[in-house]
């Protein structure tokens, strides 16, 4: 665990008191929670933008914070992505770039991990460069922030909603720019947000916080199949399994994944063999069947086994499946009546034939 | 007409705006960004002291002053103890007392500079590894620059402009303390009216030559930065 802690901050009616923590040393980890929930004074405690903070904070073997002492934020190799872009005006975007390098340059001899040409690439941001940044976009200044913050070579990446003072349309445009950054980059990446949908492309580790505490912190494989979990209250029951892709028919328009020892296909992704994607399966989208159909318009049928059933309402019952030795459950809905007629029960093989599935990232 | 005209006054005037502006944006500005930071009665205190000189008589301020830095005051004293020459009737003496005159003038632009400007510029600056003096060269003083220019005009003409503490502290001692403003006082006293004439006009001219350079300057600092 690379960023651990516990702290506690008071301002004024509200109180940050954080518990201890841990955050893993790789991967982005998201800081889901309802506004006011504290996910922002969470993340600028944690930076050490807040002088009142008490408690301890440790990065690796750095101390960030311990008994009343607080290092200086220059001197934390910490990069922060604000809400809003926080360009320099008095710069042009080719200085916003160099602003960090250069002071990441002066302060180590070591090769940098993250090149100038690299991240005007992966952000695409060649044409911008002479730029006055008043004349950028919503989505083009917060790519210059991000390019910005990474020429810095920091060790661990803050962002606080990058995305949250965008439009939809920039909104998609940039989220391929975060995927890219999850999967290229070595260091941690702590990234708040307050939509479900950000935390399920994006999250490998989820931090829950309510009311100024941190509820939970879990794997988003563990968050998304929780039940009652936050990230979708109000959602019908579903399943999210990890696979791995392993056949490519693009002529068919499909993918083969591999969940267990099962193959399971949907619709053609853009990862190349042998990446893993986030499959998700609605629990209305899984039927029973005793045996394998010879025949059938249905590609999925995986082999299962019956962990457990709970009736959900007066009618239907929520199968919990597991395929091969997944850590992850699949779950399926059927009708009570189905259930008695079929004689359901605990420990028995069944077929789970899967009508569609879908892929988040 | 320039003929029988002393123009020292004029040069000292200069010389004490100037030593005073210098000192003003360099003591200034520590002080102007603690007074952007702190909050609450203490900011208000603070800052009702830094105006104290736009409304009392210079001359309250100028007999403080006297008391204090006099022979007999207490700083005046120490001062001398050091070995040092008297600072009332000196050049440094009247550096001093324009200090506090002008204070405000100084001090208020620049506070509100570094307000408007807020804490995340220098937040980010800081993500980026940039250290507080390096933050302050390279992120607040390009980013204030305006404010700078409006601190130290404004601190400059109101020096310039300065009568009663100089009275109070500097007296009237012909190419050491003798100020524009007070030799025009003094020809205006003897009816020596072209004299007063001459350096009344030269003082209206250069103020106005400065003041238009100053908000052409401005104007296009402002359209750059947009």
């Amino acid at each position: 665990m690379s960023l651990r802690g516990n702290f506690q901050l008071q301002r004024g009616e509200f109180r940050l008191e954080t518990g201890d923590f841990e955050i893993p040393s790789s991967g982005l980890t998201a800081i889901f929670g309802h506004s006011g929930s504290g996910k922002t004074t969470f993340l600028r405690c944690l930076a050490g933008f807040e002088d009142q903070t008490m408690g301890q904070v440790k990065f690796f073997d750095q101390a960030w914070l311990s008994a009343g002492k607080s290092l200086a934020i220059h001197k934390r190799k910490l990069g922060y992505v604000f809400q809003e872009a926080s360009l320099f005006v008095h710069l042009n975007v080719e200085d916003n770039l160099r602003y960090g390098l250069k002071r990441a340059t002066k302060s180590s001899q070591v090769a940098h991990q993250i090149s100038f040409p690299q991240v005007v690439e992966w952000l695409g941001l060649a044409r911008l460069l002479k730029r006055d940044v008043v004349t950028l976009s919503g989505g083009e200044k917060q790519r210059v922030a991000i390019g910005r913050t990474l020429l810095s070579q920091p060790k661990i990446l803050m962002m606080d909603e990058p995305m949250a003072s965008l439009d939809l349309f920039s909104k998609r445009a940039i989220m391929p720019y975060f995927e890219r950054l999850r999967d290229e980059l070595e260091i941690p990446i702590l990234y708040i947000t307050h939509s479900p949908e950000e935390v399920e492309r994006l999250a490998d580790t989820v931090v829950f916080m309510e009311k100024g505490r941190i509820s939970k912190i879990e794997l988003i494989e563990q968050a998304l199949n929780r039940e009652g979990t936050p990230l979708y209250q109000s959602a019908e029951p579903r399943s999210v399994l990890s696979a791995q892709v392993v056949e490519q028919h693009l002529e068919d328009g499909l993918t083969g994944l591999k969940v267990g020892d099962a193959e399971l296909w949907v619709p053609a992704v853009q990862q190349g063999i042998g990446e893993w994607v986030r499959v998700v399966v609605s629990a209305q989208q899984v039927s029973l069947l005793a045996e394998k159909p010879l025949q059938s318009s249905i590609l999925n049928h995986l082999p299962v086994t019956i962990e457990s059933l709970e009736a959900i309402n007066d009618y239907s019952v929520l199968v919990h499946l597991r395929v091969g030795n997944e850590p992850w459950p699949l779950l399926a809905q059927v009708t009570k009546r189905s259930k008695n007629g079929l004689g359901l029960s605990v420990g028995q093989q069944w077929i789970a034939a899967i009508k569609s599935a879908s892929i988040l990232n | 007409m320039l003929a029988g005209v002393d123009l020292q006054p004029l040069w000292v005037t200069l010389q004490v705006a100037s030593y005073t502006t210098v000192l003003l944006i360099v003591l200034g500005t520590p002080l102007a960004l603690w007074l952007a930071r702190i909050q609450g009665m203490k900011k208000a205190l603070f800052e009702a002291m830094v105006a104290l000189p736009l409304v009392l008589p210079p001359t309250v301020l100028g007999f403080y002053l006297l008391v204090t830095i006099g022979p007999e005051g207490p700083i005046g004293s120490l001062w001398a103890s050091l070995g040092f020459s008297p600072l009332t009737f000196s050049m440094s003496g009247l550096v001093i007392g324009s200090f506090l005159y002008s204070l405000p003038f100084a001090i208020q632009p620049l506070m509100h500079g570094f307000e408007q400007l807020g804490k995340r510029p220098i937040e980010v600056a800081a993500t980026l590894g940039a250290g507080p003096i390096d933050r302050f060269f390279s992120v607040i003083l390009p980013l204030t620059r305006r404010h700078y220019l409006v601190a130290a005009t404004l601190a400059f003409a109101h020096t310039v402009g300065e009568f009663g503490v100089i009275l109070m502290i500097g007296g009237n001692i012909p190419g050491v303390t003798q100020v524009a403003s007070i030799a025009i006082y003094d020809h205006v006293e003897a009816m020596e009216y072209s004299q007063a004439h001459v350096l009344s006009a030269i003082m209206l001219v250069m103020s106005l030559l400065v003041l238009t350079i100053v908000y052409s300057v401005n104007r296009r600092m402002e359209v750059k930065i947009g």
